[in-house]
């Protein structure tokens, strides 16, 4: 069973990490890394079955039995015909384990959420920047704030109370540029 | 809705930070990890689940030399003419205060930059994905960052068997195409 090895950050050089200790140089690029393995890291190959496989007897695919087999699966460990074996990400897998490893993938998948907060302040420094403009911007503040309110808020800044923050400044902008344009109407 | 922050069942990582392009912070739950990236227009958050860590791997990257060189000759050209206006004869109010605050603000940067230590590249391996993680661009957040995840990985993996590590005489894999 061969010992499981990981990319180099800096030249993609293959490695395999320490068996104690967190320092190591780059077998490649001597680049002096820091490694820290874990458990899981290698987890998958079946040493039983690669045993048997040996033995002289011809091994069957898991999935096909009676069709040769052309490999082991990389998660699980069986044996797998050229039909089944799909090779992904490096290494070969089977269909079950390589829907599982998209399900565990997928569940890492980020999540995207607007920073409407950001957007609603960035609006209120402009109807400031342009005063006579904020008889046009400062409403569109509120407004966009207000449909904000109902978005996702953000998972580590309280932004509704950003957003809350925003709505009274926005007010005040609007009623200063439309005093602003009517004193110059009623001049 | 609570945030991480007041969330008593995430504790906030000390790594992570702000640069001009954004931050990002990293929050220890009771069996997995969220990664939150904040890049002023949205926000992206990743889960990964503490069972599925396999490795986490720094290695230094150039900016460290790049940034030590760039900021030290900047300094140096800006503390000459600041030299010059300083012993030449006559009032040279102006551009002497301009040179000299200009000084002090590479100085700061530089300092900063050197106590802060060598940069890094830090990648999180799982089974399935590997990812640069963001903000963790010096050697000492990777070291304190693998000093506050290892025990929890450690604890959601116990039962695994160790990885299999070669023998010393094993000559190193070759690079890979």
């Amino acid at each position: 069973m061969s010992a499981a090895t990981l990319p180099c950050p800096k030249c993609r050089g293959a490695f395999t990490p320490p068996a104690t200790g967190l320092e190591m140089d780059c077998p490649h690029c001597r680049a002096p890394l820091l490694v820290a393995a874990f458990p899981v890291l290698g987890r998958g190959l079946g040493v039983a079955v690669a045993a048997a496989a040996t033995a002289g007897d011809e091994a069957e695919c898991f999935f096909h039995p009676g069709r040769l087999a052309a490999g082991l699966c990389g998660g699980c460990g069986r044996f797998l015909c050229a039909l089944c074996d799909v090779e992904f990400a490096g290494g070969h897998w089977c269909p079950k384990c390589l829907a599982d490893a998209r399900r565990q993938a997928s569940a890492s998948f980020p999540q995207t959420r607007a920073r409407h907060d950001h957007h609603v302040w960035l609006l209120l420094l402009l109807s400031l920047l342009a005063f006579p403009v904020a008889v046009a911007t400062g409403p569109a503040t509120i407004a966009y704030a207000l449909w904000a309110w109902r978005r996702p808020p953000s998972l580590v800044v309280a932004s509704r109370r950003r957003l809350a923050l925003a709505i009274p400044l926005a007010l005040a902008l609007t009623a200063g540029a439309a005093y602003f344009w009517l004193a110059i109407a009623f001049r | 809705m609570t945030t991480l922050r007041h969330n008593p069942a995430y504790r906030r990582l000390r790594v992570g930070g702000r640069s001009p392009l954004g931050s990002a912070s990293y929050w220890l739950g009771a069996d997995h990890l969220i990664l939150v990236e904040d890049t002023g227009v949205a926000e992206k958050s990743r889960r990964i689940e503490l069972r599925d860590i396999a490795a986490l791997v720094a290695a230094p990257t150039e900016a460290w030399r790049l940034l030590n060189g760039t900021l030290g000759m900047t300094l140096g050209l800006l503390l000459v003419p600041f030299l010059y206006y300083a012993l030449a004869p006559g009032s040279h109010g102006p551009p002497l205060f301009a040179l000299g605050l200009a000084s002090v603000i590479v100085l700061w940067l530089l300092v900063r930059h050197l106590v802060k230590g060598p940069t890094c590249r830090c990648v999180l391996h799982t089974r399935v994905q590997a990812w640069t993680l963001p903000q963790v661009t010096r050697r000492r957040d990777a070291v304190r960052l693998i000093a506050e995840l290892q025990p929890a990985v450690l604890a959601a993996q116990a039962g695994e068997a160790a990885p299999p590590a070669a023998s010393p005489e094993a000559a190193p894999p070759p690079l890979a195409a």
